[in-house]
């Protein structure tokens, strides 16, 4: 089947294709006839085609029900023209790599927390928290032909941020500060040794026995011992504050679209009232003259039902040309009515919460991950990242540039657990039916979105 | 992992409960046993709402209010007037029979259960069972008897893990690893996958007791732990989907014979089976839906072949017949079968218009051009807007091309 690979992968045709033909040749040389991975696309695609797709062109999601008959569809037409013992399929997947003091190791592989090559640079320089760090896995399953999972496994493939280096305050008994580098775009799956690497993890303990599994660890120990880290990038800079005097200046009149929120939500309506009230009066103690957000529903609602939405339903990828010519025509609109300098256009961004001293910091929030106090608090041994949710707020004006962009933090997505007295803590997942259950979130995120456009101290 | 100091500055300042309680109690006030119970008590009854609560929201739950209703009804009049309060039962979907009592009184019988039993009296055996659990603090107990310390993990798969395997990674599969994480406490062991040998007999006999007083069939009792062997696989298949290993469950088999001969000669109790089917309704068309999704389609098949015993002619149930031989195409003779149940589901009122559009499918890949061609027409005529009726067309396009 063909390797699914996330949309924002660098050069990601090229990855796919080679990490497939690596498959398929791993595969063959074990004696095992494969049936290439192009005549599955060739039939997805053929598939796609007659459906029209199948992701909902209002939110870009997966349309559940033509999902499945896609599914079905593939799976019954790959059947009848070739009949396989089993279909394996491969992706490449965001992985939470747990990482404690200087290593980190996920998915068969350990590495350095700090992108240290040698033992010193890693004992020394790496911050003594426990956590996690982003990385990417290559996940490889054997399916029978009904669906019926046989194998499945994950072979690690690279990190993709590391710790900073420590400044030895730990050592000290001090709260150690907890900076994080990305890898470098040039960086991200382009080593193919890391790619084969990957496959071996995946794949060996299907094709051999355990004792040529040994053999083919010990084999291999030298060749994996010249992996390097991958390049470090630049820390992204943090966005140089808005004028807050010019930007009134020239865009004095506004108004908010409805927030995007998604599906499922269970309070979605209520939230959606929420966000209105607070977006409408924190623009307006920002110094803006607002258009309430009823005045541009009743113009952009009728334009976005014709629409039929702004998604592409055969890849669900955002049909900008098109979301830009109705903002066109909304302001056309508004312009013989209640002409406006700016609509902001708020929704949910799901971010990553940097954990750090027992508190997580992210969209100018910062929240206090126990309640316990310091002597007991197990969270202060913790580093990494967590989701957490935020307030994203776009501007956009009449010549549909985009002016303004802004994050502010509403809350984690995660609570961390301590446990037992054995226990070192962790994290859970908060359930949707939790989310966004605070109003007295809103204004701040609100307030944080803006920035320095806000007049909030 | 926490280290040497913060290990030892623990035990230094929390030490062995009682050394810390015994200084703290006034002379003549609660005792250090008495404040722990308490104190567990309040733990247990907080782990319990807090479970209740997620799974309320965690989509496990069957979601019928008037099966729901029915089944408190049974729940009611098995109640006694000296017990604390009564259970709150609620159906939960799972693969496997089982029913349990969280300690606030929140009840879960699974559907898996509902669909294996024959009539009203033995669901109220297992309502029974469960509220006797309830009464006489059996979790309590347990946790602080402080039995085996395995992973919860484990002891809930017995019951929610294979449900999450049959989820996968969707919402309801997050929600149940979230509820895996916070029920991190011994009784829930206990709760799901059995108590220890003599809470599991008490319940039983006082249990028992709660069926006679409400006028059941003593002598269906055993029949459940019979229908409960059948179903559970044995160790060596490494599942043990309901509480007990097959030697435990002939144990009680055996105890509640016993205890029905002992009532033999007095009035005969009731079953209430046209009362349980009629609430049940068309609950084994979606277990067995369930059950072919959790990879299990022999024991899907099993409770819809039951199903249509008793409901020959419902053409929903052909065609999910037909879906469980569709899922097992490797076993002698099954695609046959599942073109057979699908034609059977195609003759009757309410075809649902997959039985044509899978029926065409299975022509298809083996080749049957003609009846595949006469399935999928009769699918488009049936449902022209279906989702895949553009890739049904297309299919009909490639036929009518194909040389004869």
């Amino acid at each position: 089947m063909p390797l699914k690979t996330p949309t924002d992968v660098p050069d990601r045709a090229q990855v796919e294709a080679r990490i497939e033909q690596a498959l398929e040749a791993r595969l063959a040389a074990a004696g095992i006839a494969v049936i290439p991975a192009s005549e599955m696309r060739a039939l997805q695609e053929k598939v796609r085609a007659a459906l029209g797709g199948y992701y909902d062109p209002r939110t870009g999601d997966v349309d559940e029900q033509r999902a499945k008959a896609f599914d079905e569809h593939v799976d019954s037409e790959f059947r009848r023209l070739h009949p396989a013992d089993a279909w394996l399929y491969s992706r490449i997947e965001p992985r939470r790599a747990p990482a404690q003091g200087p290593w980190v190791a996920w998915d068969g592989v350990q590495e350095s927390t700090i992108g240290a090559e040698s033992f010193g640079g890693r004992a020394f320089r790496s911050p003594a928290v426990t956590g996690a760090l982003q990385a990417l896995s290559l996940h490889v399953g054997l399916l029978t032909p009904t669906g019926a999972v046989l194998y499945d496994r994950y072979g690690a493939l690279q990190l993709l941020e590391y710790y900073e280096e420590s400044s030895g305050a730990s050592v000290f008994g001090l709260p150690e500060h907890i900076g994080y580098v990305p890898v470098s775009p040039d960086s991200i799956l382009t080593d193919p040794a890391r790619e084969q690497r990957a496959i071996a993890l995946a794949l060996d303990p299907l094709l051999l026995d355990k004792a040529q599994q040994d053999a083919a660890q010990n084999a291999n120990k030298e060749a994996w011992k010249q992996i390097k880290p991958a390049a470090k990038g630049k820390r992204p800079e943090k966005p140089a504050d808005v004028d807050r005097a010019a930007f009134l200046a020239t865009y004095r009149r506004v108004t908010v679209a409805a927030i995007e929120l998604p599906e499922a939500l269970p309070n979605r309506a209520n939230v959606r009232e929420r966000y209105a009230a607070a977006l409408e009066a924190g623009l307006a103690r920002a110094g803006f003259e607002v258009v309430p957000p009823a005045a541009y529903a009743a113009v952009w609602d009728p334009i976005y039902a014709a629409s039929g939405g702004f998604y592409d339903p055969m890849t669900g990828e955002l049909l900008a040309e098109k979301r830009m010519a109705a903002l066109r025509e909304a302001f056309a609109q508004l312009g013989s009515e209640s002409p406006v300098d700016l609509v902001f256009v708020p929704g949910i961004a799901v971010r990553e919460a940097r954990i750090e001293s027992g508190k997580a910091k992210w969209d100018g929030e910062t929240v206090d991950l126990s309640k316990g106090g310091a002597l007991f608090d197990k969270s202060r041994a913790f580093g990494g990242t967590v989701p957490a949710a935020s307030l994203e707020l776009r501007a956009v004006d009449p010549s549909i540039q985009e002016v303004f962009l802004g994050y502010g933090g509403i809350e984690l997505l995660v609570r961390f657990k301590s446990g037992g007295m054995m226990s070192q803590g962790g994290f859970e997942d908060i359930p949707m039916a939790d989310w966004f259950t605070d109003p007295a979130r809103d204004a701040r995120a609100v307030d944080r979105a803006l920035g320095s456009l806000s007049a909030a101290p | 992992m926490p280290t040497v100091c913060q290990r030892l500055l623990a035990l230094l300042l929390l030490g062995p409960a009682g050394v810390l309680a015994q200084g703290a109690s006034p002379p003549d006030g609660p005792g250090p046993a008495d404040v722990d119970a308490r104190k567990d008590a309040v733990q247990l009854r907080k782990d319990a709402d807090d479970i209740e609560k997620r799974l309320g929201t965690s989509g496990l739950l069957y979601g019928q209010p008037e099966l729901d209703a029915y089944l408190q009804g049974v729940a009611d009049a098995l109640h006694r007037p000296d017990d604390p309060g009564p259970i709150r039962v609620r159906v939960v979907k799972g693969p496997w029979p089982n029913a349990f009592v969280l300690p606030n009184g929140a009840s879960y019988v699974t559907t898996a259960m509902l669909d294996m039993l024959d009539n009203e009296a033995q669901l109220a055996c297992v309502l029974g069972h469960e509220m006797t659990h309830l009464v006489e603090q059996h979790a309590l107990q347990e946790m602080r008897a402080q039995r085996t310390r395995q992973g919860w993990a484990t002891a809930l798969a017995v019951l929610i893990g294979a449900v999450g395997a049959y989820y996968g990674g969707s919402q309801a599969g997050a929600a149940l690893a979230d509820l895996t994480a916070s029920a991190g406490q011994l009784w829930t062991i206990s709760a799901v996958s059995g108590y220890s040998r003599d809470n599991e007999r008490e319940a039983d006999r006082v249990g028992f007791e709660r069926l006679m007083a409400a006028g059941y069939d003593t002598t269906q009792a055993p029949v459940v732990f019979e229908l409960l062997l059948a179903r559970t696989p044995d160790e060596t298949q490494g599942v043990r989907p309901y509480f007990a290993t097959h030697p435990r469950l002939e144990e009680r088999i055996a105890s509640f014979r016993e205890l029905a001969a002992a009532q033999a000669g007095g009035p005969a109790g009731a079953t209430h089976a046209e009362r349980y089917f009629v609430a049940i309704g068309d609950l084994p068309i979606e277990q067995a839906l369930l059950l072919i999704e959790a990879e299990q389609p022999a024991l899907a098949r099993l409770g819809i072949h039951r199903y249509l015993d008793r409901h020959p002619d419902d053409a929903r149930a052909h065609f999910v017949a037909g879906e469980t031989w569709r899922a097992q195409p490797k076993e002698s003779g099954a695609i046959d079968y599942a073109i057979a149940a699908y034609a059977q589901a195609a003759a009757l009122p309410g075809t649902p218009p997959e039985a044509l559009r899978n029926k065409g499918l299975l022509h298809r890949e083996r080749g049957e051009d003609a009846l595949a061609r006469e399935a999928f027409e009769k699918y488009i005529a049936l449902d022209p807007q279906a989702v895949d009726a553009g890739i049904v067309r297309l299919y009909l396009q490639e036929l009518s091309a194909a040389p004869p």
